[in-house]
């Protein structure tokens, strides 16, 4: 098991940069729809883009870290329990 | 009338509750683009400083690299994002009396739209749809 890749302190701003990332691309392609100028749209659609591609990469090193293995029964216990 | 080219500093007249008349929706689009365009810089700027703080704590050469391209990414996106706003007349950095009539004009606005009641009455979904666990 390959889980010292990614450090504990790595991971944490893996993390954060993840759901920001995450917040960004929801936000442009939302603003995308709103908005009317050109330009301003085709930034707003190339921001779009690249960042499903970093959250991609991100999310790919994230697996690295030593927190991607620990144990997974307890959160599909977790899912099991709200069903 | 060329609704889309008006600037936002143009806007002067206070908003008014019947917002779908075209009279009260004139420089409405340039109002909107300006706001989104500004909320994008921000989204970009803390971008830029994320990723800076991040890649301040990367060991692993992958993970640095990956950091790396976001942050350079941003930063040529902040660049494309502030030559469009000072081209479209969004953003002033060079003019700090112009940068603060269009503050003032943009508080104005924001006020005027929070005192705007754009949700009339209750705005419950409940009893819309079956809910059997209410």
């Amino acid at each position: 098991m390959n889980n010292n890749r990614i450090a504990a302190h790595e991971s944490f701003e893996l993390h954060e940069l993840i759901t920001f990332k995450n917040v960004c691309a929801t936000k442009s392609s939302v603003m995308a729809g709103l908005v009317k100028d050109e330009e301003l749209k085709a930034l707003l659609n190339q921001e779009l883009n690249t960042s499903q591609e970093h959250i991609r990469e991100l999310q790919d090193l994230i697996q690295l870290s030593a927190f991607a293995f620990e144990d997974t029964t307890r959160t599909e216990d977790a899912l099991r329990h709200q069903n | 009338m060329d609704i889309t080219k008006k600037s936002i500093n143009q806007i002067k007249r206070p908003m008014n509750n019947d917002y779908l008349e075209i009279e009260n929706a004139d420089g409405m689009p340039g109002l909107v683009d300006s706001t989104i365009a500004l909320d994008f810089l921000l989204s970009v700027k803390s971008a830029i400083r994320n990723s800076a703080m991040a890649l301040t704590e990367m060991a692993d050469q992958e993970a640095r690299k990956a950091v790396h391209s976001l942050l350079d990414n941003s930063i040529n996106l902040h660049a494309e994002l502030t030559d469009l706003m000072i081209k479209k007349g969004w953003l002033h950095p060079y003019d700090v009396n112009q940068q603060f009539q269009l503050d003032k004009v943009s508080t104005q606005t924001a006020l005027q739209i929070a005192s705007l009641q754009l949700f009339k009455g209750d705005t419950s979904r409940l009893g819309t749809f079956a809910t059997p666990n209410y």
